[in-house]
């Protein structure tokens, strides 16, 4: 298409359009302006559209319920082993059994791959959850493994269940341990790879071996027995994590234990903002309280604070609300206790907000109507990063490629007028002592009448 | 044998020295990366002229923050400040003990006690800020090491901050042969050196000079005519003169404006501290105080016109202040290792004949050779890594052949078999050498100690190429970058290039059926999508853009 339109253009004395034409391709999908994707200049207007941005994980999710209520599934009835337990029937009625929930399981899932790894496109999506829900297992396979088991009732199906389950197939293990031939599918390589189902914490691996009639999740009833089976055996890791994987796509918590549910997810998908963002998505604005934005906005201050002068929140004072821009050696090839100001803005003029364009939350400086917005757009992993940091938690690196946006917001608002206004003259310096905590320290550099710098007066 | 730059320049100095003779007067081994950038930015930024009579008015002062030399005939000398009642206050508390003379113990106390007068604060503020300024100037050291604190350098980040090379001669001050007083500051004075160029080794002289032959013969050119094909559209439309006015502009806000405060408060010490000034009072040393600037062979326009568009894209875009001097100083590193290969195969190719069977041209590039880049992470056994290990050998013998050309070797036969072979020796340390030592230092050369020495190519210097390759807000397809670096650097990433540099590499290389030209590029695409530089529209098409925006020009 760019070499044809190249082409085109060439004979009409436009060779710009290239230019052009990337411009329009990088534009996010926007529905209500879609005037913004025309491209003028030739006899007719030409819409240029790409389909790569648009977001197919909400689909993606949605597909599932197509595939579990097809009407192909009708082919089943009149099979002498569907009614007792043939794992593939077992496995569907789990899915039909939690309804909604693993939609809202997968959508999460899918949010967290695309947003961290590569975007997955439908076909990969469809291929997954296709895969995942028989397993790859045949219906003579089924009758097989039921007629050798020596089980009774419905746990004659539970050990090929074991091997076939959505939550195994669908990550590429097979009863715990890595499937090989399942990583085949491109969705699945890259779902296997975030190595989801590590352990959470103390409380919740005693309560995974706790009774499963008690556990604080509740499972589809055609899951229980593999469950229990699953929980006997709990001191072989691989079978942990599968029934961690199972309780994180078909867990329901019980009333009043929601919160611990969540709790669970956020460590097990390793994202504590999956959810938030996933919620503001749906609701299409920023699904937080007000008292809550005002201690996120907080937070994401604090920590590009940190990622500006490299001195951490805690070491400057309770009051002290400012976002000092410092200037900071980039090759950090030497410790500078002392750092030179060059421009600083109030927390409060800060708000943190939700696009509707980049359905992104976003942090925006708006002071005044002088100057456009100066935003920051958190994606999932740099949000991911402040709200972790925002906790305390030490390790968490910063990608090369958010470092970039870090400083180009940087770049943004030193250009501002309002950092810098102060008055002639004005050094401010910012120190750690001996504690580690912070001082602000504020000169004048005074000049005679020549213009010559004279005496330096301390402030404060 | 070579016309230089400015015109008239008949100096003889290092006429023994084949490497000089070669590429202009000088590049140095022992010159830090560092201080080729603060010594191109102290050139510029200094009063400059032909005339040997400066004018003592400051505001009179000759082509400060400029590019132009007069008229490019008689040989240019420039007034670069000295700094050192700076680098007293701020180096000497951390310098090492050996080198510390009694005179200078002196002078930094009463400095200090002058600086406190200055200070209005209480006495336990005022020492509070003492400590501030020297922890706040000390966080802009450029080169410490094990040097004497007046040798030390600040990172080039203010204009303040720009100062020669001076050398403190302590065993000769030990000795005082002259009798000079040895508690008094200006006598001991004597005693420092401003004419050594051990550190700064001119290489950022011949780097200015340059940009500055291009700006002074070439001023109404397009710079499409000069540049490769494969340059951008917007490029290509300006003209020299306007590449030499932006960057001008933009380079003397980056060190005045842009970081003022730094500035102000380094004049400020200066002032007050005037008295420790090199020969600062006595104006008959003051003409003493000039450098000469050395000089450059005509033949590098094709170079010099790649260094003035990539300064260019870089000072134009929307960077911090200090992110531009880390990769201005990148762009100078790079430019002394291009100016090497350019310039030998120039040489190589007017003296060697056809019979040999290299003709030295690698089309595609600007330069004729080529650096086959490996990823990072493979090592040197991997195919790719022997590709690139060829490459690095074939560069080096081009290097080590060029000084050996008898054109230049004859003029050493006047000055005996031993001197030859020192000179050559002498030659072979700012050749090859060079190129090695600067090559690691970048970390374009990898491993720095053991065999298997090839190309890389880092993340750091692909994110340094797309900003100074592409103009800042520009898109190209992912095919266009690898012609375009292959054009400005002669790096070889794309499968065409490969190929093509594999079969310019001729006799030296190993022929270019030996390998097959299996050009993996998937670790390039990512490290570009790792720092937000690659926007993949499908499998097959990917977009590399420059995401920095255009600063507005005041």
């Amino acid at each position: 298409m760019l070499h044809s339109l190249r082409q085109y253009a060439k004979g009409r004395g436009r060779p710009q359009v290239e230019d052009d034409i990337l411009e329009q391709l990088d534009l996010p999908l926007n529905a209500e302006h879609l005037e913004q994707h025309v491209l003028d200049g030739f006899e007719k207007p030409l819409m240029i559209l790409n389909l790569s941005r648009f977001d197919n994980t909400e689909l993606g999710a949605r597909l599932l319920r197509r595939l579990v209520d097809h009407p192909g599934w009708q082919g089943c009835d009149g099979c002498t082993a569907y009614h007792t337990p043939c794992p593939i029937r077992l496995n569907r009625q789990a899915l039909l059994d939690v309804g909604e929930l693993a939609e809202q399981r997968l959508r999460w899932l899918y949010r967290r791959i695309s947003e961290y790894e590569q975007r997955l496109t439908l076909r990969q999506i469809v291929a997954q959850l296709a895969f995942s829900l028989t397993g790859g297992m045949s219906c003579a396979l089924a009758k097989a493994a039921i007629d050798q088991s020596s089980a009774e009732g419905i746990a004659r199906g539970t050990e090929a269940l074991g091997d076939i389950v959505f939550s195994e197939g669908f990550f590429g293990y097979r009863g715990g341990r890595p499937f090989p031939d399942a990583q085949g599918l491109r969705a699945v390589e890259l779902a296997h790879r975030m190595h989801f189902g590590g352990p959470v914490s103390p409380v919740y691996e005693r309560r995974l071996l706790a009774k499963t009639a008690e556990a604080w999740p509740q499972l589809p009833e055609s899951l229980l027995h593999l469950a229990e089976t699953w929980r006997k055996s709990g001191n072989s890791p691989p079978r942990r994590a599968a029934l961690r994987r199972m309780l994180l796509l078909f867990g329901r918590a019980r009333p009043g234990k929601e919160d611990d549910m969540n709790a669970f997810v956020d460590a097990l998908l390793r994202s504590p903002g999956l959810r938030v963002l996933d919620d503001s998505r749906q609701q299409g604005r920023l699904a937080m309280s007000r008292i809550e934005v005002g201690s996120r906005r907080n937070a994401c201050l604090d920590v590009l604070r940190e990622a500006f002068s490299g001195f951490t929140a805690s070491q400057f004072g309770p009051r002290d609300d400012d976002l000092y821009m410092t200037l900071r050696r980039p090759d950090r090839a030497v410790v500078q206790p002392t750092q030179l100001v060059v421009g600083s803005l109030s927390f409060k003029d800060f708000d943190l907000d939700y696009d509707p364009v980049a359905r992104l939350p976003v942090l925006t400086y708006r002071r005044g109507r002088r100057h456009a917005p100066v935003e920051l757009r958190l994606s999932l992993p740099l949000l991911d990063y402040i709200l972790r940091r925002a906790d305390g938690e030490l390790g968490a690196a910063l990608d090369p490629i958010h470092q970039a946006q870090l400083d180009g917001f940087q770049a943004k608002l030193l250009h501002l007028d309002d950092a810098r206004s102060r008055q002639e003259g004005e050094i401010t310096l910012l120190r750690a002592d001996i504690s580690g905590s912070v001082e602000v320290y504020s000169y004048i550099l005074d000049k005679d009448a020549n213009g010559k710098p004279q005496r330096l007066v301390m402030q404060r | 044998m070579s016309q230089r730059f400015p015109y008239n320049d008949t100096s003889t100095d290092g006429a023994d020295n084949p490497a000089i003779q070669i590429y202009g007067r000088r590049f140095y081994k022992d010159q830090t990366p560092v201080e080729y950038l603060a010594e191109f930015l102290l050139v510029f930024a200094s009063p400059k002229g032909p005339s040997p009579d400066l004018s003592e008015d400051e505001g009179e002062r000759p082509c400060v923050f400029s590019f132009s030399v007069g008229d490019g005939a008689a040989p240019v000398e420039y007034w670069p400040k000295d700094r050192v009642a700076l680098k007293l206050f701020a180096f000497f508390p951390t310098s090492k003990l050996d080198t510390r003379h009694d005179a200078h113990q002196k002078a930094y106390s009463e400095a200090l006690s002058k600086l406190a007068q200055a200070i209005k604060a209480g006495e336990v503020e005022k020492n509070e800020a003492i400590r501030l300024l020297q922890s706040l100037f000390a966080g802009f050291v450029g080169v410490a090491k094990t040097r004497t604190w007046v040798t030390q350098s600040f990172l080039p980040v203010s204009d303040a901050l720009l100062a020669r090379e001076v050398t403190w001669k302590h065993p000769e001050a030990l000795k005082n042969k002259d009798g000079k007083d040895e508690a008094s500051w200006e006598e001991m004075c004597a005693y420092f050196d401003r004419g050594t160029h051990n550190f700064m080794g001119r290489g950022g002289e011949l780097l200015f000079m340059q940009l500055a032959h291009l700006f002074h013969c070439l001023p109404k050119e397009k710079m499409g005519d000069l540049l490769p094909a494969q340059v951008s559209e917007s490029a290509k439309r300006l003209k020299v003169c306007e590449v030499r006015d932006v960057l001008e502009d933009s380079l003397q806000r980056l060190l005045t404006e842009s970081i003022g405060p730094v500035g102000e408060l380094a004049r400020f010490c200066e002032e007050l501290l005037c008295d420790y000034q090199l020969f600062g009072k006595d104006s008959a040393l003051k003409k003493d105080s000039s450098n000469r600037l050395g000089w450059v062979p005509v033949s590098t326009i094709p170079e010099a016109a790649l260094f003035a568009i990539e300064a260019y894209h870089i000072v134009i875009a929307e960077l911090s202040p200090l992110e531009k001097i880390e990769r201005l100083q990148t762009l100078c590193l790079m430019q002394v290792l291009r100016s090497l290969c350019f310039n030998a195969v120039r040489y190589l190719r007017e003296a060697v004949s056809d019979e040999s069977g290299d003709d030295f041209k690698v089309p595609g590039t600007q330069g004729d050779y080529s650096w086959i880049c490996a990823n990072p992470t493979v090592s040197s056994t991997h195919a790719s890594g022997k590709m690139a290990q060829r490459s690095m050998e074939n560069i080096e013998s081009i290097l080590y052949r060029v000084i050996r050309l008898p054109d230049f070797s004859h003029d050493l036969q006047k000055v005996g078999e031993k001197k030859v072979s020192q000179a050559l020796k002498n030659g072979d340390d700012n050749c090859f050498r060079l190129f090695r030592k600067i090559g690691k230092d970048l970390g374009l050369v990898v491993p720095r100690v053991g065999k298997g020495q090839r190309f890389v190519l880092p993340p750091h210097l692909l994110h340094f190429l797309v900003i100074a390759i592409i103009e800042p807000g520009g898109r190209i397809p992912l095919d266009t970058f690898y012609e375009r670096v292959f054009a400005h650097y002669g790096i070889a990433l794309g499968p065409r290039q490969l190929a093509a540099a594999l079969a310019g590499q001729g006799q030296n290389g190993a022929a270019h059926h030996e390998y097959a030209v299996a050009a993996d590029t998937r670790w390039i695409e990512e490290t570009l999508r790792q720092g937000d530089f690659l926007v993949e529209l499908s499998d097959a098409v990917s977009i590399v853009r420059n995401p920095t925006a255009r600063a507005a020009l005041a």
